[in-house]
């Protein structure tokens, strides 16, 4: 007696996440993007149960447990992960760290990602002159006042590498007319 | 540090023709979060520093203010007082080592490769780069 089994007769895929060949008897069709194709990716009865990743803004799946399922790109340790779509088309970044933080839909209208905020000018909130995302939105320095703790801690520190080096000095200085050097810092 | 044009501080050291010491003004951008205002700030302190004392190569000065501000948040990265706020500082680290600008990034690395573990000598190399221009 054959023994043999035509293992073609079974119709199989691949899992998207571990690429193990699967039959597609036992496969579940997870949906993943809400547009465009394709509109589902196959994953095995293993990694169907692990935690997915998706885009932030149009929420295609872009990782299942540690495997890549579609190419992404990464800001601020995972709080914005955007699909290689989506990710040219962010127009507004964070001014503190350049993390993505709105895009413009096909409305022109500009749709913050979660998490995100605006700074606008006094009196009127359409008219945005900085962009933070989700993690610099969260207890910014908004003045002076706010800043001292931060000025001193920085300070402090800097006076210690300048002693360290054996060059800490202290002045005061005045004056009211001169040569003035901006040294303006892009970033 | 991604140089796509914004900025986050600015220094403006004034010089006096009758004599006397420099000035400097420094300004750093608000709404941002403590780290990144430090961050900033170092930088800035870096570049009035270097513009009093009138040293350095101008192409290498960005870098090494980025430098200094790096030495700054490995101090945070090592010492900050909670695990977020050494894990912010490390993302801020992470940041500056991915910059592909060549003033804060490229350069930055020169720097940062070039005085590996001798940041206490860094002003004196510096220097030596010679011609602020």
């Amino acid at each position: 007696m054959c023994a043999h089994v035509n293992e073609d007769r079974f119709p199989r895929t691949h899992c998207r996440s571990c690429a193990k060949t699967v039959e597609i008897a036992g496969t579940v069709f997870v949906r993943y993007t809400p547009f465009g194709e394709p509109s589902n990716i196959a994953l095995c009865q293993t990694c169907v149960v692990l935690p997915r990743v998706s885009c932030t803004k149009c929420q295609r799946i872009l990782r299942v447990g540690d495997g890549n399922v579609a190419v992404s790109s990464n800001y601020a340790d995972g709080a914005v992960i955007l699909c290689e779509t989506c990710n040219p088309t962010i127009a507004h970044r964070c001014r503190a760290c350049s993390t993505p933080a709105a895009h413009t839909n096909a409305n022109g209208d500009v749709v913050p990602l979660p998490g995100a905020s605006f700074i606008h000018q006094a009196g009127d909130e359409n008219a945005i002159v900085g962009w933070r995302c989700s993690i610099c939105t969260i207890d910014p320095l908004r003045n002076t006042g706010e800043a001292q703790d931060a000025y001193n801690a920085a300070v402090v520190w800097m006076t210690n590498w300048l002693r360290g080096a054996g060059l800490a000095t202290r002045r005061t200085a005045s004056g009211s007319c001169g040569r003035s050097t901006a040294t303006p810092h892009s970033q | 540090m991604t140089g796509d044009g914004q900025e986050l501080g600015h220094c403006l050291t004034t010089t006096y023709s009758g004599g006397g010491p420099p000035t400097h003004r420094v300004r750093v951008l608000f709404y941002m979060r403590p780290i990144s205002f430090q961050q900033t700030l170092v930088h800035e302190l870096t570049h009035a520093l270097i513009n009093e004392r009138g040293i350095g190569r101008k192409q290498l000065i960005g870098g090494f203010c980025n430098y200094v501000a790096y030495l700054f948040l490995r101090h945070v990265s090592d010492t900050g007082s909670t695990a977020a706020e050494q894990a912010e500082a490390r993302r801020a680290i992470d940041r500056m080592q991915a910059n592909d600008n060549v003033t804060y990034g490229v350069n930055f690395r020169t720097v940062r490769d070039t005085l590996a573990d001798r940041p206490n000598d860094a002003l004196t190399w510096l220097a030596s780069t010679s011609e602020l221009v």
